[in-house]
């Protein structure tokens, strides 16, 4: 059998479907419409919450750090908070304009190589919070602690607490990875689980790299 | 953004045989082929508004349906993102007649075997497109086009040989149970 004859069957069939295929649009009226507009909401939605959490979070506790900015452990921990905070905010903030921005009626290379950006940026953001989660929770916790209380936590904890928890999320981060790379290609696991193992082992970094130097080659040869 | 119910199924109803064979390329059985259609409905019903009139509506839906496709391919976990028990959107439906034969399914499965990026321009190029067309769906240089059909055809043509001689034996073996009976 020739490769020719095979498509002379395709061209065949393709007109066959042309004339048969019956589009049954009834669904595609009012309330079906609906489902669409929701269909589109969860994701771009997800993008603003994260964004407004964001900005929440920076404008109370850049009060509670200004207020202490003599005190050395506020002014070191502090700002490690606040970078870590506005970090996220602008690479979640990005992600929400550049996904608003995706015009899937783009030539498919372009449009591909968007995608795969844009997923190494969602990528890193995860990555960048999980770690950053990891290390930072308690002092987040204790400055927060701060904006309604007025009592100054983080002041008061012990130091060597401080230093304690901060080695405990380095140990936890390593054997988080440890744990990412044994688990990571396990198929039965829960969409959120797969989305913290795949950052923690870098795992669709790597796959979303290997996309685009696919595609570079795809339009390269 | 465009939302104008009429507009869609109107579209859909123009294009889809080629939205029909796109998901089929790139699903791997019926209930992602259905995910696929829906997904590739949502982005025409998002892109509507941005439907130029003066250009081929066929190369903007290719854009679109290829686009959806792609991605829905190189889905990372490939978990089912979870349409289950929602009813579709829209659904095509093709009569027994329009059941592919076994030469197309030959073919299907010999495109099954290439890659997300290079099946779009076999499938384009099926369609009866011309490279200048397909170049300008996919954002290629028409030499480009030309090459890589040109070496996607030998890939095809030797993964329609492989198959042949598999199947050859197969469908060799009753012929001579056959023989032997009848000589027996």
């Amino acid at each position: 059998m020739r490769l020719d004859d095979l498509e002379r069957a395709w061209s065949a069939h393709t007109k066959t479907l042309e004339r048969s295929l019956a589009l049954d649009e009834r669904i595609l009226r009012e309330l079906l419409l609906r489902k669409v507009r929701f269909a589109l909401g969860p994701f771009a939605l997800l993008r603003a919450l994260e964004v407004a959490l964001g900005l929440l979070a920076l404008s109370a506790l850049v009060p509670v750090v200004l207020a202490h900015r003599t005190e050395p452990r506020y002014l070191l921990v502090g700002v490690a908070v606040l970078v870590l905070a506005l970090g996220l905010t602008i690479q979640c903030a990005g992600l929400l304009v550049r996904t608003l921005q995706l015009d899937a009626a783009g030539p498919v290379c372009t449009i591909q190589r968007q995608v795969e950006h844009l997923k190494q940026a969602e990528y890193r953001a995860t990555k960048w919070a999980l770690l950053g989660g990891v290390l930072l929770w308690l002092p987040v916790l204790l400055l927060g602690f701060e904006v309604p209380t007025g009592i100054p936590a983080l002041g008061r904890v012990d130091l060597a607490f401080l230093l304690g928890n901060l080695v405990l999320g380095l140990i936890l981060l390593v054997l988080g990875q440890a744990w990412s790379r044994r688990v990571v290609e396990r198929p039965d696991l829960a969409p959120l689980a797969r989305r913290v193992v795949d950052a923690l082992a870098s795992r669709s970094l790597h796959s979303a790299a290997r996309h685009l130097d696919e595609l570079a080659r795809f339009e390269r040869e | 953004m465009a939302c104008d119910p009429f507009q869609l199924s109107e579209c859909l109803r123009r294009h889809a045989a080629l939205i029909h064979r796109v998901a089929r390329a790139y699903a791997r059985d019926a209930a992602e082929r259905e995910d696929v259609l829906q997904e590739i409905a949502v982005q025409l019903w998002r892109a509507l508004g941005s439907l130029d009139p003066g250009r081929r509506e066929s190369t903007w839906v290719y854009r679109i349906a290829l686009n959806v496709a792609i991605s829905h391919a190189r889905r990372e976990g490939r978990h089912r993102a979870g349409r289950g028990g929602e009813e579709p959107l829209f659904t095509l439906a093709a009569p027994a007649e329009a059941e592919p034969g076994p030469e197309v399914e030959l073919l299907q499965a010999c495109i099954a075997e290439l890659g997300p990026l290079e099946k779009a321009p076999v499938l384009l190029h099926l369609d009866g497109n011309d490279h200048a067309a397909i170049a300008e769906v996919l954002g290629l240089s028409v030499s480009n086009v030309g090459t890589k059909l040109q070496r996607t055809r030998a890939r095809l043509h030797a993964a329609l040989e492989r198959r042949t001689r598999t199947e050859a034996p197969r469908t060799e073996a009753p012929r001579t149970e056959d023989r032997r009976h009848a000589t027996g």
